[in-house]
C-alpha cells in the first residue's frame, strides 16, 4: 500500500487522540470516585445505580420512622409503668387499711393519699412526649383528661375525657409495605367502656376514697376488686407497647441489613476501585508515552535528510 | 534518419518535458498539507515518427500529453455516502450526550430526578411521624418546590436543547445553500476553462471538496455527466446541475421549528443522511420522546398527590378558599369545555362540604354531587349555597370564572370549613382535583408545575389529617406511600411506580445514547478507513516526490548534455566547412 505524508499525520493524531481518551477516562474515574459519568457508559448499571440508592434513602426513612416510632413507644411504656405504679400504690394503702383493725385515723390518712394518687394519676395520664400528648388519640395537642372539682375545689369528682374524643389511631410506615399503629389511646388505659367492666379507673380512686372517708368496707373490698382489673388491663397493655417495641427493633435490624447489602451493590457498580484504576491509568500513560515517542520519530524521518 | 537540426529538437522537447514534469513535482511537494489537494501525474508520451526514404522509421521526440489528477472517483462515492451516515450519527448522538446531561443521573445527585422525587417523599414520610410540627411541614414545601423546580428546569432545558437544534437546522440549510451556490459557480467555471482532454485540476479540487462537505450535511448523490459538469441531488431531488441552482428554505413550522423545504415548489426536503437529517431527528423525535416521559411524570405525580391532598385537612381549616384554576365558561360541563386540563379525572361522584368550628367540630356537612355532561361552576356555587341557605354558614361565589367558597357573613365569627367527611371521606368525583381546590400542587405538566402559593405562604394549610384532629396523619402516609404505588404513566400500558417509570426513562436514555454513540465510533473508523485509502491513493508522499525529482534532474542533464552533443558535431561540421 501506498503512504502518504497526510495519512501519517492522520493517523499519528488519531491514535494520540485515542491513547489520550483513554488517559482522560480513567484520570476522570479517578478524580470523580465514579466508574460512570453518563448512563450511555453502562446502562444496566446506571439504572441500578438509581434504583439502589433510591432504595437506601427510601429504607432510612423507613428506619428513622422507626427510631420515632420506638422512642414513643418507650415513653408510653413509662407512663404506663408508671399509671401501674401509682394503681399498684393505690391498692396496697387500700389493703393495709381496707379492716376494722384500722383507726378512723388511718382511714383519712388512707383516703388522702388515695386523693394524692389520684391527682398524681391525672398528671401522668396528661404526660405529652416531643409536645403531643401520649393518650391523647390523634387529639395530640388537647390534654386527654380533664379533672372535676367538687364545691370547695379541692377533691376530686371525676374525671372526663376530651370531648372530641381519644379514640383516633395513627401509625406510622415502618416498611414498603407496613404499617403500625404507633399510639396507645387513653380512654383503652384509663376509661374503657363496654367491655364488662365499670371501666373508669379514675372514678374507682374517687369512689375506693369515698370508702375510705364513709368507712364502708363493702365498698372497699369492691373496689379493690375493679383495682386489681384495672391493674391487669395496664399491664397487659404495656406488654403490647413492649412487644411493639421489640418488633420495631428487629424490623430496623433487618432494614439496616438490606441498607447494608443495598449500598454493598451500589458501591460495587458506581465506586471507582482506586488500585484498579490507578493501573489502567499506568497503562494507559504508557501507552500513551510511546504512542507519542514512536510519533515524533516517524514525522521526522525524511529523504530529503538523506539526499 | 532527419537533420541534425531535427536530432536539435528531440534534445529542446526533452528539455520541455523535464521542466514541466519538475514544475508539476514542485507544485505537488508545495502542495502536500493542502487539504483537498489531488497529486498530479504529468503523462509523457513520444511525439509523432517520421519514416524516411530509407524505410526506417525515427521518433522524434517526447511530449507532454497531459497534466492529471490521480483520483478515484469510486472511491469518493463510497466515502461520500459514509461521510453522509457519519454526520447524521454525529449529531443525534451528541443531542443524546445532552439529554444525558440534563437528566444529570449519575452526576453530582444533588439536583437529579430520582433524588428530588426521593427527598419529597421521605419529606411527607417525615412529615406522617410528626404531622403537628410546623417545621416538618415547611420541610414538606420546601422539597416540594425543589421537585417542581427540578422538573421545570429539566423541560427549560430540554425544550432550550430543541430551539439550538432547531437553529443548527437553520444555519445547516443556509450552508448548504452557499455551497450549492460556490458548485454551481465552479461548473460554470469548470465548463468553460476545461478543453478536451485536459482537465481543470485546481477547480475539480476544490468542487470535490464542497461535495466531501455538502454530503456530510444532507448526504447528497452526485452524477457527473463527462463534461466537467457535476449534479448533485438530496434525496433524489436536484440541488445543482451545470447552470441550475435550487435553493432550500426554512419556515415556520410546529410549534415554532423550522420545517425545510424546497423554495421553487414548495416541497418538503428529506434528507436521507447527514448532519442535518440527525438534527431534525434529534429536534423532532429523539428529544420530544424524552419531554413527553418527564411530562407525563410529572402530570401523573401531580393528579396523584393532588387527589389524595383535595381530600385532607390540615392544621388550619379554610376560612376561604378559591379555585387554582379559572375555567374558559363557567356555564360548561366541568368535564368537557369548561377548559380544565384535568377534566378528565371528572366522574360521577361528590364530596363533603363541612362547616366546623375552629377547634374541629361539625356544625354541618352537605354532600355536593358532581354530575358529568351537567355540572359547570355555576350550578356547584348553586348547590353549596342552596345547602347553606338555611343556616348561613357557607357561601359560594363565581369570581372570573374561579369558585370561591367562604364563611357566610353571619355565621359566628370560629367558623371554618373543609372539604372532608367527617368520617374522613374523600372528594370521590375529581371536582377539587380539576379546579385546584384544596391541592398540594398547581400546574399540569412539567412546565407548570409548582407549589400551591397559599401553601407556600402558610404551611398550616397542607394536609396530612383525614379529620380535624391534628394528630392524624392519615393523608401524608397516604402521601408518602405514593412511592410504592402502581400507576398507568402517560402512554405506558403497564402500570409502574414512580422510580421505576423513570428508571426505564434513565435505561432507555442510556442505551439508546450508548447504540448513537458506539454507531458513530464505528462509523468513524469506517469513514476513517476510506479516507486513509483515498490518501493513500491520491495524497503526496515526499519520499516518492524526491525520488522523481532525483530522475527528472537526471533526464534533464541528459537532455543538457545532448543538446551540447549535437552542437559540437554542428561545430564540428561547421569547421569542416
Amino acid at each position: 500500500m501506498r503512504v502518504t505524508h497526510s495519512m501519517l499525520s492522520d493517523t499519528a493524531v488519531a491514535s494520540l487522540m485515542r491513547s489520550l481518551e483513554r488517559l482522560q477516562h480513567v484520570q476522570e474515574q479517578i478524580t470523580t470516585g465514579r466508574n460512570y459519568q453518563l448512563p450511555s457508559e453502562n446502562p444496566t448499571a446506571a439504572t441500578q445505580i438509581v434504583r439502589f440508592t433510591s432504595k437506601v434513602a427510601e429504607i432510612e426513612q423507613y428506619r428513622l420512622a422507626i427510631s420515632n416510632g420506638i422512642a414513643w413507644n418507650e415513653m408510653t411504656s413509662t407512663v404506663l409503668t408508671e399509671i401501674e405504679d401509682l394503681l399498684a400504690e393505690a391498692l396496697d394503702v387500700s389493703e393495709r387499711f381496707s379492716n376494722s383493725a384500722a383507726t378512723s385515723a388511718e382511714r383519712e390518712l388512707a383516703a388522702a393519699t388515695i386523693e394524692s394518687l389520684l391527682e398524681e394519676l391525672v398528671m401522668t395520664a396528661n404526660r405529652s412526649f416531643k409536645e403531643k400528648y401520649i393518650l391523647g388519640g390523634t387529639r395530640t395537642l388537647t390534654a386527654p383528661f380533664t379533672a372535676q372539682y367538687d364545691g370547695d375545689g379541692e377533691l376530686i369528682t371525676g374525671v372526663s375525657p376530651n370531648p372530641q374524643g381519644l379514640t383516633g389511631v395513627w401509625s406510622y410506615r415502618v416498611s414498603e409495605v407496613e404499617t403500625m399503629r404507633m399510639n396507645t389511646r387513653g380512654n383503652e388505659v384509663l376509661q374503657p367502656i363496654g367491655q364488662g367492666f365499670e371501666g373508669d379507673v379514675f372514678k374507682v380512686l374517687v369512689r375506693l376514697r369515698e370508702a375510705f372517708e364513709d368507712g364502708d368496707f363493702d365498698a372497699m373490698a369492691t373496689e379493690e376488686g375493679e383495682l386489681r382489673e384495672a391493674i391487669s388491663r395496664v399491664v397487659a397493655i404495656n406488654a403490647r407497647v413492649g412487644s411493639r417495641v421489640n418488633r420495631l427493633e428487629a424490623m430496623d435490624a433487618d432494614l439496616e441489613t438490606q441498607v447494608l447489602t443495598y449500598e454493598g451493590q451500589r458501591s460495587e457498580l458506581e465506586d471507582t476501585d482506586l488500585a484498579e484504576a490507578i493501573v489502567e491509568f499506568n497503562t494507559a500513560d504508557t501507552v500513551y508515552q510511546a504512542a507519542l515517542a514512536s510519533t515524533a520519530r516517524i514525522l521526522q524521518l525524511s529523504l530529503a535528510d538523506f539526499l | 534518419m532527419g537533420s541534425i537540426f531535427s536530432a536539435l529538437n528531440i534534445g529542446r522537447l526533452g528539455l520541455l518535458a523535464q521542466q514541466y514534469s519538475m514544475h508539476v513535482l514542485g507544485n505537488n511537494i508545495a502542495n502536500v498539507n493542502t487539504e483537498g489537494y489531488t497529486r498530479r501525474r504529468v503523462v509523457l508520451s513520444p511525439t509523432g515518427s517520421v519514416q524516411l526514404g530509407s524505410g526506417l522509421v525515427f521518433g522524434t521526440g517526447v511530449k507532454t500529453e497531459d497534466i492529471q489528477r490521480v483520483r478515484d472517483t469510486f472511491l469518493d462515492v463510497y466515502l461520500r455516502n459514509e461521510m453522509g451516515t457519519l454526520g447524521m450519527l454525529d449529531k443525534s448522538s451528541a443531542a443524546y450526550k445532552y439529554i444525558e446531561l440534563i437528566f444529570n443521573e449519575l452526576g453530582d445527585q444533588g439536583r437529579s430526578l430520582s433524588t428530588m422525587m426521593s427527598e419529597f417523599w421521605n419529606a411527607w414520610e417525615t412529615l406522617s411521624t410528626e404531622p403537628e410540627n410546623t417545621a416538618v411541614r415547611e420541610s414538606v414545601i420546601s422539597s416540594g418546590l425543589s421537585l417542581a423546580s427540578t422538573f421545570r428546569y429539566m423541560r427549560e432545558r430540554l425544550d432550550g436543547l430543541r430551539l439550538d437544534l432547531n437553529t443548527a437546522v437553520g444555519t445547516t440549510v443556509e450552508e448548504i445553500n452557499t455551497l450549492a451556490a460556490q458548485l454551481q459557480e465552479l461548473n460554470v467555471q469548470i465548463i468553460a476553462a476545461e478543453d478536451e482532454p485536459h482537465t481543470a485540476n485546481d477547480l475539480r479540487d476544490r468542487r470535490d471538496l464542497l461535495v466531501d462537505r455538502l454530503s456530510e450535511l444532507a448526504a447528497v448523490t452526485t452524477r457527473d455527466f463527462g463534461d466537467g459538469e457535476l449534479a448533485v441531488f438530496i434525496n433524489g431531488s436536484l440541488l445543482v446541475s451545470g447552470t441550475t441552482i435550487r435553493t432550500l428554505e426554512t419556515t415556520a413550522g410546529t410549534s415554532g421549528m423550522y420545517a425545510v423545504q424546497w423554495a421553487d415548489t414548495g416541497d418538503t426536503v428529506t434528507p436521507s443522511g447527514g448532519e442535518l437529517k440527525g438534527l431534525m431527528d434529534s429536534r423532532d423525535v429523539n428529544v420530544p420522546a424524552y419531554i413527553s416521559r418527564v411530562d407525563a411524570l410529572a402530570t401523573q405525580i401531580i393528579k396523584e398527590v393532588n387527589r389524595l391532598h383535595s381530600g385532607g385537612n390540615g392544621l388550619e381549616l379554610y376560612e376561604v378558599a378559591t379555585s387554582g384554576i379559572a375555567v374558559t365558561d363557567a356555564d360548561a360541563p366541568l368535564d368537557s369545555g369548561a377548559g380544565l386540563p384535568f377534566e378528565d379525572e371528572i366522574t360521577s361522584g361528590g364530596f363533603y362540604l363541612g362547616a366546623y368550628t375552629t377547634a374541629g367540630n361539625l356544625l354541618l356537612q352537605q354532600w355536593i354531587s358532581i354530575t358529568p355532561g351537567t355540572s359547570t361552576l355555576n350550578t356547584v356555587a348553586a348547590e353549596i349555597n342552596a345547602d347553606f341557605l338555611a343556616t348561613g354558614f357557607l357561601q359560594a361565589y363565581v369570581v372570573s370564572n374561579r369558585l370561591m367558597i367562604q364563611v357566610g357573613s353571619g355565621a359566628p365569627s370560629d367558623t371554618r370549613f373543609s372539604f372532608v367527611g367527617s368520617n374522613g371521606t374523600r372528594d370521590t368525583s375529581g371536582f377539587l382535583l380539576a379546579t385546584e381546590l384544596n391541592t398540594f400542587f398547581t400546574g399540569e405538566d412539567s412546565e407548570t408545575i409548582n407549589v400551591s402559593s397559599l401553601l407556600q405562604n402558610n404551611a398550616d394549610f397542607l394536609a396530612t389529617a383525614s379529620s380535624t384532629a391534628p394528630g392524624d396523619n392519615a393523608i401524608a402516609l397516604a402521601i408518602g406511600n405514593l412511592r410504592n404505588q402502581t400507576f398507568e404513566i402517560g402512554a405506558d400500558t403497564e402500570a409502574r411506580s414512580f422510580d421505576d417509570y423513570h428508571e426505564v426513562t434513565i435505561a432507555t436514555l442510556g442505551a439508546e445514547s450508548a447504540r448513537e454513540s458506539g454507531l458513530c465510533a464505528n462509523q468513524e473508523n469506517v469513514v476513517e478507513a476510506f479516507k486513509q485509502q483515498r490518501l493513500a491513493y491520491s495524497g503526496v508522499n515526499l519520499d516518492e516526490e524526491l525520488t522523481n525529482l532525483i530522475s527528472v534532474e537526471h533526464a534533464y542533464t541528459a537532455a543538457a548534455r545532448y543538446i551540447s552533443t549535437i552542437d559540437e558535431m554542428l561545430e564540428t561540421l561547421v569547421s569542416i566547412t
